[in-house]
């Protein structure tokens, strides 16, 4: 289990978290929303161990950062590092030995080109793949279906279930509703930094119906296109 | 284009400033540098007039980056993208061009300067599937990534290899022994993002010694075949090209702690010139690497638990 208790980021005056209080359960998808710029990424930096943080996350089985796999919104790939090598690299910085990677390449990448010049989805594939590897115990996924195609989706859902059953940690966040529909046991709402609505599965429209009102207030006529 | 060169500019004064210098004083060391570096070439190795051009090249050669290019084709017209381009390549090839002129090498300087000139009409063609093979698979990533950016210079410093045994000059062979061991030091120069080290789960000191170990075996392997050739034509001067050898495995770790020991900040002038003065006078070595050693440990310990 992961708790966070009284998490707050700043930087400099701008204040990205404010006292976040949550925790995950094993074997429990996590789904947290929020506009652009809301913190979700701040948020799972912190958990992650990635940013310095005022507060305190526990961690109830070791080290939380040497169990945790993340993967970017936008994975970052070094240049002239081919699929194969990245995954050896992720592998490796866990003292993990795994033999014949190319059989776990379940979304049929080419490994064996330069993983800097795949499309966005193969990008993210390729870093999913290379958590998934990892024997981790926790995910973070940072929007895992942005830019992926159809059938990946269904099999990243799929992975997503699988990863429940086998009593993982997964935090998420995605912008498309029907998805976290779909896989998450609860929800959070982060706007601007603050946590401000929590909902079980059942009951995430009220999230979105709020969201949605929000975005009403989007001023196109500013603009000025012509 | 004014405003785009006034930014490059820019860029490189925050560059400087960033490393704790006077923009001004950076520029005037580094000129220093340029003239200090370039002269010692000139006097210790044959051929010099005609090396010299060929790493300018290979130096100016760099600007023809695809994503800087699709970048600045991004943002200007076809004819204004010639023009930034040529104009690039001319003014990072007038240094080169002057000293060339100084040490009285007319035709080459001249030659050198058309030569830069049409380079900026090519890009470097690195968009091809196929995935240059290297030796250190198992071990990624800097030798994996720097060995396809640099396989050229190194393949330049074997011929060179080749063409110091058949000459008898054995300076010259020294020479390339120096490009290969600068070469791994490159590797190293350029800080990896946060996610790229945060992945290890091994302490700061466990993580530092990995990449040591690496690092080592890794340069020995690419440094090998220069030195046995050397030793094996120049057997009466076999310590000479140990001591070279162990001197550029020990500058390929200064240059590796000097990254983390800064990490995540970009590599300053000040740890240049500190490997610089280390070059200079070896001896210092033996202060700088555990320096440099413990710093990066102190360094990383808020990442790597």
């Amino acid at each position: 289990m992961i708790t966070t208790k009284s998490i707050h980021k700043s930087y400099g005056n701008n204040k990205v978290l404010k006292n976040i209080n949550l925790s995950f359960n094993k074997g429990e998808i996590t789904g947290i929303v929020g506009e652009n710029g809301a913190g979700k990424t701040t948020l799972f930096k912190c958990i992650a161990g990635l940013e310095n943080y005022k507060g305190e996350i526990k961690y109830t089985n070791g080290i939380l950062k040497n169990t945790t796999g993340f993967l970017y919104t936008n994975p970052y790939f070094l240049s002239k590092i081919t699929g194969l090598e990245y995954l050896q690299l992720l592998c490796n910085a866990r003292n993990m030995k795994v033999k014949n990677i190319e059989d776990k390449n379940i979304f049929d990448l080419p490994l064996n080109q330069y993983a800097d010049t795949y499309s966005t989805g193969m990008k993210k594939k390729l870093a999913l793949t290379a958590v998934l590897l990892q024997d981790n115990e926790v995910f973070i996924l940072d929007e895992p279906f942005n830019g992926v195609d159809i059938q990946s989706n269904i099999v990243i859902k799929e992975v997503l279930e699988k990863l429940k059953e086998l009593d993982k940690i997964i935090i998420l966040s995605s912008h498309i509703f029907s998805v976290l529909t779909e896989t998450c046991d609860l929800l959070h709402h982060l706007k601007d930094g603050e946590i401000i609505k929590s909902v079980k599965k059942g009951k995430f429209e009220i999230i979105e119906n709020e969201m949605k009102q929000a975005g009403i207030g989007i001023r196109i006529d500013k603009l000025d296109l012509k | 284009m004014k405003y785009y060169f006034l930014l490059q500019f820019k860029r490189l004064t925050r560059f400087i400033k960033e490393s704790g210098l006077n923009p001004y004083l950076g520029l005037l060391l580094g000129t220093l540098l340029f003239v200090a570096l370039s002269y010692i070439l000139f006097l210790k190795i044959g051929y010099a007039g005609y090396i010299y051009p060929i790493i300018a090249l290979g130096i100016i050669n760099m600007l023809g980056n695809i994503q800087r290019n699709d970048f600045l084709k991004n943002c200007f017209s076809l004819n204004d993208y010639k023009k930034v381009r040529l104009t690039e390549n001319l003014i990072a090839a007038t240094p080169f061009f002057l000293f060339l002129i100084f040490k009285h090498e007319y035709i080459i300087a001249l030659s050198f300067y058309v030569g830069a000139a049409s380079l900026s009409f090519f890009n470097k063609i690195n968009r091809f599937n196929f995935a240059l093979p290297t030796p250190f698979y198992k071990h990624p990533f800097e030798f994996i990534v720097g060995f396809r950016k640099t396989y050229l210079l190194l393949l330049l410093s074997y011929i060179l290899t080749y063409i110091a045994i058949s000459v008898d000059n054995f300076n010259l062979g020294v020479f390339a022994l120096i490009i290969t061991f600068l070469t791994c030091i490159n590797f190293y120069t350029k800080p990896e993002p946060l996610f790229y080290v945060w992945i290890y789960s091994k302490k700061p000191g466990e993580f530092l010694r990995s990449k040591i170990k690496t690092a080592t075996i890794h340069s020995i392997l690419l440094s090998f075949p220069i030195m046995l050739f050397l030793i094996l034509f120049n057997i009466d001067k076999t310590h000479f090209v140990l001591i070279f050898g162990i001197l550029g495995v020990l500058y390929v770790i200064t240059s590796l702690l000097g990254k983390y020991a800064y990490y995540p900040s970009d590599v300053n002038l000040t740890q240049g010139f500190v490997i610089a003065f280390c070059i200079l006078f070896p001896p210092l070595l033996l202060i700088v690497i555990p320096y440099f050693y413990s710093r990066s440990k102190q360094n990383l310990d808020s990442t790597l638990i």
